[in-house]
């Protein structure tokens, strides 16, 4: 093995999203194949199978806006949001966070731009930006998501009471 | 989150898969090495992106396999540094809170990277963090936001044996140490959600 170039490139989550997809796609589609000249059965290596597994599963989990139905994202999606957000001067990383993380308010907004009130002080520069960030991206159904973080955070919550009350059976 | 690495291997083709397409066999062969494994000071290798280039297949002395010469990039998992990214919080001691997402679980979060007044609750065995009129709870499984701020290599190379019998600890090959310091930072039920602020008053 040799590196020849260690990055060559950076990928949005919606990109690897996509790949895995696809990946995904091609794989069923070789398998479905039946009759005297399909391909014999392929088995592929499962280490590929568990990390596409748990990656789809992360990256379609709420808040992540690759969760949400139907999928705000398409091809040119990462196209239309640089033009949108040319007249501000973000950072390459910044523009990547905002794909993968989709701020929807100013607190959210702050956590990605470095420096954000000196750079872009005042409230309705941060409203318009967000404003950009929503038409492009879409804006998150808040309620379906804290339903389900609720949810998730619910089902945690009784376990901990439960380890708390075995803790204090003992 | 994630980039690409261009990398260059040979690639071992056994008999049995003669009667694969090419790539595809190629494909299957560099995923089955790669995959889910951490190179050293490049990151967390997902799957093949593309294959760049291969040689013409050559039979060596003694076996069938079929040896080419490849070029390909690889989606790698490797979080900048200051990116922010979302997880989910596994375990928590005194030292800090560990994190985790579905694929990757080396995410520390040290104690003095948490928001001033946040302190360790022993009975609850999570942190509590007390912002002056409310009590917060870093509860486990709960979906946080965390920012990347070092990354910790260790190479897991064999190593001479001690001879003493001794056990060698084997640490994670790569992991993230995060913060939750700045605003914005945390369960994102706390910044996201707005209903206001029941949700995670009854822990």
């Amino acid at each position: 093995m040799k590196i020849l170039e260690a990055q060559s490139a950076t990928l949005t989550n919606y990109e690897v999203y996509t790949h895995l997809l696809d990946q995904e796609e091609r794989f069923a589609s070789r398998t479905k194949a039946r009759g005297p000249r399909a391909p014999p059965v392929e088995h592929r290596p499962s280490n590929l199978k568990t990390v596409t597994k748990e990656l789809l599963n992360y990256l379609r989990e709420a808040p992540s806006p690759l969760g949400s139905n139907p999928l705000p994202y398409n091809e040119n999606t990462i196209k239309k949001l640089l033009e949108g957000l040319r007249p501000w001067n973000f950072t390459k990383g910044e523009i990547l966070m905002i794909l993968n993380l989709r701020p929807s308010k100013p607190e959210n907004l702050n956590t990605i731009i470095e420096e954000m009130e000196s750079r872009f002080p005042g409230d309705e520069e941060q409203e318009q930006i967000l404003n950009v960030i929503g038409d492009v991206l879409g804006r998150p159904d808040g309620k379906a998501e804290s339903k389900a973080m609720a949810e998730n955070a619910n089902k945690a919550r009784l376990q901990r009471d439960r380890t708390v009350a075995i803790v204090e059976q003992d | 989150m994630f980039i690409l690495t261009k990398i260059a291997d040979l690639v071992q083709i056994e008999p049995q898969d003669f009667d694969k397409h090419a790539s595809l066999a190629i494909e299957n062969n560099i995923n089955a090495k790669y995959a889910n494994r951490v190179i050293q000071k490049i990151g967390l290798c997902i799957c093949i992106y593309d294959l760049l280039s291969s040689s013409e297949g050559l039979i060596g002395h003694g076996t069938g396999l079929v040896n080419v010469n490849v070029e390909f990039r690889m989606v790698v998992f490797r979080p900048f540094k200051h990116e922010v990214m979302l997880g989910k919080i596994s375990s928590a001691t005194k030292d800090g809170i560990n994190i985790q997402t579905d694929f990757f679980k080396d995410i520390f979060v040290p104690v003095e990277n948490l928001p001033e007044g946040a302190m360790f609750n022993t009975a609850e065995q999570c942190f509590i963090w007390n912002t002056g009129e409310d009590t917060l709870y870093y509860d486990n499984h709960e979906i946080v936001r965390f920012r990347v701020v070092n990354e910790v290599w260790t190479d897991q190379a064999p190593t001479k044996a001690t001879g003493d019998g001794e056990e060698i600890v084997k640490k994670s090959p790569y992991g993230i140490i995060a913060s939750m310091e700045d605003s914005g930072m945390g369960p994102c039920l706390w910044w996201d959600d707005e209903s206001g602020e029941d949700a995670q008053m009854s822990g």
